[in-house]
């Protein structure tokens, strides 16, 4: 009896050291954030979400109040020193009145120099939209990321235009500008704040749309090989 | 040096244009939905003069009955003025004579009346007031986008304002016909907003007409069927798709009509018993791409012994009928 006991508590330990061992070969992060998000179709400025992220596949979750949810799932396949191809899959849904999800692909180069960054990427996104009150519907767009910043340990600063971040996505093209700043705290441990406005109706030209905006400050945390 | 360059581009394009906060949409003192415009006993005379901006008007009573069956010319994207490559001159006699033949009791114009912002052009407030003076003074015009180029809303909202002394705003407006109700609804900027969506709710809430329309510009629902809006034109926020889509389920209003994409002639079925339909623009234009318009209107029959809309095509150069026909059950 004391022998088995004795047993499966080494064969417990012996998993877990597999476990972590494995984890900290891999570079991981996970992260979580507040904040407020304007959108028309909401009554609530609360938003809220989660990330997380293993190696080159990243999760994000965001939501505004109890009204609208969003989830995205990204995949980044590295080729050589700058460039990545970004495939993606998102889904947002309203309760009650519908969601679209889209699956989209983007070539992107990152360069940095000592203190300068800056990335871009283009590619396209196709969407398929359903609602308890109509058939489904679809629709294809470009997508484009472009970020410029500057890094002087331990902060950052970038302002970025983009379609790609999962509380960007929509269904056809706007513009989305921010600007983010984090602050290292350790080597594991940063704190950040972005805040970025949408400009709809870009196909008009004349008479852009500040459709919404948002603001929020989170907390990320990496481990494993970093 | 790239990176420099790309942000000067953004910066040009950004600043040679204006941005309008979402929510000045419908910034009101009251909601524009409330108080109806019946169309069965206000009538007016459209002068071809406009002063200080707005058009002279003269508001007259009238008396219409309305039947069974209610007929109602429909058009969109005039574009009186446009000139470049491939647009066919305007040509509108035909028109008027159909209507003058037809006595219909108004006229649905779902927007971009204008090219490019250009009110001052005189032939924009004769085709105006020459139309409208056909169908009672009643050409309910619907705001688009190009009536905002290098303009303001105000602009528009000070055209029509002898129309309907004390209301607030002509962009948003409700109108009855009998067992009718149709809803003009703002989405020039591409989207409703949050405060026109509350108010347009509110107002569905309590509205007990029989028959619900709505009557926006630019197209709602897009991508099916291979139509050209998978890729362009169409809203951005497919949220306010779907609110519209639930507000229209919800409150049984029967069909939506848009313009804006010009090659228009697109059904889609939303439900059982709602749905949009994408009307083709008014003016003609020849061209390679298959994004054009060979020019047509359209009577909308809103039958109420069948219980269905049926919207019938003509072409706008000769008022003569194409034998198309597109079909929406009526609830």
């Amino acid at each position: 009896m004391k022998k088995a006991k004795c047993l499966k508590r080494i064969s417990a330990l012996v998993l877990f050291l597999a476990a972590m061992t494995s984890v900290s070969a891999v570079s991981w992060k996970v992260g979580t954030f507040l904040g407020a998000r304007y959108r028309s179709t909401s009554s609530s400025l609360f938003s809220y979400g989660a990330f997380a992220a293993v190696d080159d596949l990243s999760f994000n979750f965001s939501a505004i109040g109890a009204e609208d949810f969003a989830a995205t799932l990204s995949y980044d396949l590295k080729v050589g020193k700058t460039i990545h191809n970004y495939f993606t899959i998102h889904t947002d849904n309203v309760p009650g009145e519908g969601g679209f999800s889209t699956l989209s692909y983007l070539f992107s180069q990152h360069f940095k120099s000592r203190h300068l960054f800056f990335s871009y990427a283009l590619g396209v996104q196709g969407g398929i939209s359903y609602s308890p009150f109509s058939p489904p519907f679809f629709s294809l767009i470009p997508a484009y990321d472009l970020r410029v910043g500057f890094c002087l340990s331990p902060f950052s600063l970038s302002i970025y235009t983009t379609t790609a971040m999962s509380e960007t996505i929509e269904w056809k093209m706007v513009l989305n500008s921010g600007l983010s700043a984090v602050i290292a705290l350790s080597e594991k441990q940063s704190v950040f704040v972005d805040t970025f406005i949408v400009l709809d109706n870009l196909m008009d030209v004349s008479n852009y749309l500040l459709s919404g905006w948002a603001l929020r400050v989170g907390y990320a945390y990496k481990g494993g090989a970093l | 040096m790239r990176k420099h360059i790309i942000l000067i581009i953004i910066s040009i394009v950004l600043s040679s244009c204006s941005i309008v906060p979402i929510w000045n949409i419908a910034k009101l003192r009251e909601n524009p939905f409330e108080s109806a415009i019946d169309l069965s006993r206000e009538g007016h005379i459209i002068r071809q003069n406009v002063k200080d901006g707005a058009l002279e008007v003269e508001n007259i009573p009238i008396s219409l009955t309305p039947g069974s069956l209610i007929s109602i010319p429909l058009i969109t994207d005039v574009h009186v003025g446009r000139s470049d490559s491939g647009v066919e001159e305007l040509e509108y006699e035909a028109f008027l004579s159909f209507l003058e033949n037809g006595d219909y009791p108004f006229l649905i114009n779902l927007g971009d009346l204008v090219d490019q912002g250009r009110f001052d052009n005189s032939d924009i407030i004769r085709f105006y007031s020459l139309v409208a003076n056909k169908v009672n003074g009643n050409h309910i015009y619907v705001i688009g986008n190009h009536e905002l180029h290098d303009e303001s809303p105000e602009r528009f909202d000070t055209l029509l304002s002898a129309m309907h002394p004390g209301k607030e705003t002509s962009r948003m407006a409700r109108y009855t016909f009998g067992p009718l109700s149709i809803y003009k609804l703002d989405n020039s900027l591409g989207a409703f907003g949050k405060e026109q969506l509350e108010y347009l709710e509110e107002t569905l809430s309590k509205d007990e007409s029989e028959y619900k329309i709505f009557i926006a510009h630019v197209n709602v629902a897009t991508g099916r069927t291979g139509d050209h809006s998978f890729v362009i034109t169409g809203m951005s926020d497919q949220r306010e798709v779907h609110r519209i889509m639930r507000l229209m389920d919800e409150y049984g209003v029967s069909l939506l009509l848009t313009g804006h994409h010009h090659k228009g002639n697109i059904e889609y079925h939303y439900t059982g018993s709602a749905g949009e339909f994408n009307a083709a623009s008014f003016h003609r234009r020849d061209t390679l791409t298959d994004f054009e318009s060979k020019g047509y209107f359209y009577i909308l029959e809103i039958d109420t012994l069948k219980n269905e809309i049926r919207i019938v095509q003509y072409m706008s150069q000769s008022a003569q009928k194409t034998g198309e026909v597109f079909t929406f059950p009526l609830s």
